[in-house]
């Protein structure tokens, strides 16, 4: 009752209307919306042609205005002149001077960040470099000819994500039955990518190739092969390193030392060494006159050193179950594996989902490493056309470029593991 | 279970109500356990931890239908006794043989132990991952192979037992104290054993809501349940207890019916722990 009776005081005190008051209030309206996007623009536009005459004074400007900025909103704030959301930011940001005056300085620092960018991005660049070269930077040397084919496997794994969703996903209860058509499915898809990437028999440009004649993974490259290694690698460290994890803490002494070996061999070596003997070593193991390709063997390399150190985050999970689980397992009569399959990995797991996440996170970046083994990932395709002779001075262009697909795919799994946190956390005790 | 028909000759009392009479008549008599088969049989069992003798030699029979409650002071290795009963801890001498199977190191032994033995702890120990109804049709679907269909039905069956039907699909962390170790026995029950173990169940209760499991201890002891409980509920050992088994330093200082125990102990060891309880 009390905060309808406020409420209703709030509009009678409210005066007729006030163009401060209207843009501050935390109801969204398209007018309002649009009123405030002008206002950014007539901004960016006023600051920007400053800029370009007198940076030095512009900037103190800008410096002085937010701090104005900030003290009458910090004012605003604490006399309550603002509701709902931004009262709780309130709460958060100005509950004292000091907290104040940080926040004020981080936002400038922000604001300006910010302003240098949209200034860049908006009155600098020249995309050609990446317009014409986009090819490149998505499939490397890969045939032009043939470029229908890592277009038809994004599609591909496109349209299977999709169809992930609609099965696992909220839309309908229905589709849940089709979930073993989905599984065998993702289970055969690195056959049929293989096949359309790939492809099978002659060599493409053999007078004899069909439609999917071979194409030989040295002409691969750009975000292609970027995803291609980081997303085996993933896919294929994931079990290997929970069962590392499981036989470090096996009561068989050849299963435990094997693997507190290899865990402790892999981590105490850098990535690029791993690399490099996957490269050059490798060969060398292997029986005479067997060769392993170039991509798989970097692969293999990523895998193996993901592993590792997956190992080690999932042991830290594993430790942290308590002792009652097992017991309370083992009571009711579960085995062993029954005990590790149903109660202890899906509690390890999620208590380090963030851990393995990062490090998935940190592998997907990694992948620009395997440049110095001379294959063709995202970033040495853009140094490659950095090389071109009419585009040596793009340098921020391509790298912004490369970069923002970086963080996109690494943002991407952020975000997912934060969905997965939520999703998982039910019931946490 | 043969139960002989001129059990109740010569007792002078009235009984109380049908439902208690053989639990009651148990209690003063004996006569009927005496003529069930033995669930738990232990010879002598030995144990340590590295030094410490914990167990110095335990030797008991627990016939089909008793109901066992283990007292005594902390350290006396009564929690370690339990839990020897289902392999969770591991006796270094003597013999335990629970259901005509012996606990050896045999795995196939231990397992064929564990699902005829339901053991409730005293943090609960609940699945925090799974659902109530997942909690309790988990072992029955996996172990027993139950289809689905039937071990929902029965986990139903047994919320309805312990009295909350209307949990079922919460998550443990959403149920208090007592509502959770309600469904740690409706879990251990699920797996139908012949034996339930419980170890201090009521000890990290809440003081109100230690009735509602007690209460639920009770009616299973009743329908026949063969129990072994470490408790310090005297109230429940003195109503439904066959005999109750006092531990002191790993030994069995003294054993007897409740009453005899509670009210005339013959130890010294014995009327120390037992003024110290009741008088405190």
């Amino acid at each position: 009752m009390t905060s309808t009776v406020s409420a209703m005081q709030r509009r009678d005190d409210r005066p007729p209307f006030e163009f401060g008051y209207w843009l501050q209030t935390n109801v969204l309206s398209l007018g309002k919306i649009i009123t405030l996007l002008l206002l950014i623009a007539l901004n960016i536009w006023i600051i920007g042609a400053g800029m370009q005459a007198n940076p030095l004074t512009t900037t103190a400007v800008i410096m002085l205005w937010s701090v104005f900025g900030g003290l009458i909103a910090y004012n605003m704030v604490r006399h309550n002149h603002v509701h709902g959301t931004l009262r709780e930011v309130k709460v958060r940001i100005y509950t004292s001077l000091h907290g104040a005056l940080v926040s004020l300085f981080l936002l400038v620092v922000l604001g300006l960040a910010l302003y240098a960018f949209v200034r860049y991005v908006t009155f600098w660049p020249r995309w050609e470099a990446i317009v014409v070269n986009f090819r490149l930077l998505m499939v490397g040397r890969y045939p032009r000819a043939l470029t229908w084919r890592p277009v038809a496997a994004a599609l591909f794994v496109a349209a299977l994500g999709v169809a992930s969703l609609l099965t696992w996903g909220p839309v309908s209860r229905r589709l849940f039955r089709y979930r073993k058509v989905m599984i065998g499915l993702w289970l055969a898809s690195p056959i049929i990518l293989g096949i359309i990437l790939y492809g099978v028999g002659a060599a493409y440009d053999a007078p004899d190739a069909g439609p999917l004649g071979t194409v030989n993974t040295r002409l691969w490259g750009g975000l292609m092969l970027t995803l291609i290694i980081s997303v085996v690698a993933i896919v294929v460290s994931f079990p290997l390193g929970v069962s590392l994890a499981l036989g470090r803490q096996s009561h068989y002494p050849v299963v435990k030392y094997f693997c507190i070996g290899y865990i402790e061999l892999i981590r105490g070596v850098p990535l690029i060494t791993v690399l490099f003997m996957a490269e050059f070593m490798l060969p060398l193991f292997l029986p005479g006159g067997l060769t392993v390709d170039s991509l798989i063997r970097v692969t293999v390399g990523f895998t193996l050193f993901s592993a590792a150190y997956l190992a080690e985050n999932v042991r830290g999970g594993l430790q942290a179950v308590p002792r009652g689980q097992y017991e309370a397992a083992y009571a009711v009569g579960l085995n062993t594996y029954q005990t590790t399959r149903r109660i202890i990995l899906p509690q390890a797991l999620r208590a380090v989902i963030p851990a393995i996440v990062g490090q998935f996170i940190g592998l997907f970046k990694d992948t620009s490493l395997v440049a110095i083994i001379g294959v063709f990932d995202l970033l040495s395709i853009g140094r490659a056309v950095l090389g071109q002779q009419e585009y040596r001075s793009r340098q921020a262009e391509i790298y912004l470029f490369v970069g923002l697909i970086y963080f996109v795919g690494a943002s991407g799994m952020s975000y997912a593991s934060r969905r997965l946190e939520t999703r998982l956390g039910v019931g946490e005790r | 279970m043969p139960v002989p028909t001129d059990a109740h000759k010569g007792l002078s009392y009235s009984l109380p109500n049908a439902l208690t009479t053989r639990r009651f008549l148990e209690s003063h008599s004996m006569t009927i356990i005496e003529n069930a088969k033995d669930m738990i049989v232990c010879r002598d069992v030995q144990k340590w931890y590295d030094e410490f003798h914990v167990l110095r030699g335990i030797s008991t029979i627990v016939r089909e239908g008793e109901v066992v409650v283990i007292v005594g002071p902390s350290g006396s290795g009564k929690s370690t006794f339990i839990r020897c009963l289902n392999r969770l801890e591991e006796h270094q001498e003597g013999d335990i043989i629970v259901d005509g199977i012996e606990l050896s190191h045999d795995i196939r032994n231990i397992e064929a132990v564990r699902r005829e033995v339901g053991m409730v702890f005293q943090q609960f120990n609940l699945f925090p991952h799974l659902t109530v109804m997942e909690n309790i049709t988990l072992a029955p679907i996996n172990v027993r192979r139950w289809p689905k269909d039937k071990a929902t039905e029965i986990a139903e069956q047994l919320l309805e037992r312990v009295k909350i039907p209307e949990q079922a699909h919460k998550y443990p962390g959403q149920l208090s104290g007592g509502q959770q170790q309600r469904v740690a026995i409706a879990r251990a029950l699920a797996m139908q054993p012949k034996v339930m173990l419980f170890d201090e169940p009521t000890s990290a209760l809440d003081p109100e809501m230690i009735k509602e499991v007690l209460d639920v201890m009770r009616d299973l002891a009743l329908s026949g349940m063969t129990i072994v409980a470490v408790t310090h509920e005297m109230g429940f050992a003195r109503e439904v207890a066959n005999r109750v088994m006092f531990f002191d330093q790993g030994l069995v200082v003294e054993e007897a019916p409740p009453n005899d125990l509670f009210n005339n102990p013959q130890e010294d060891r014995t009327k120390l722990f037992l003024s110290q309880i009741l008088h405190h």
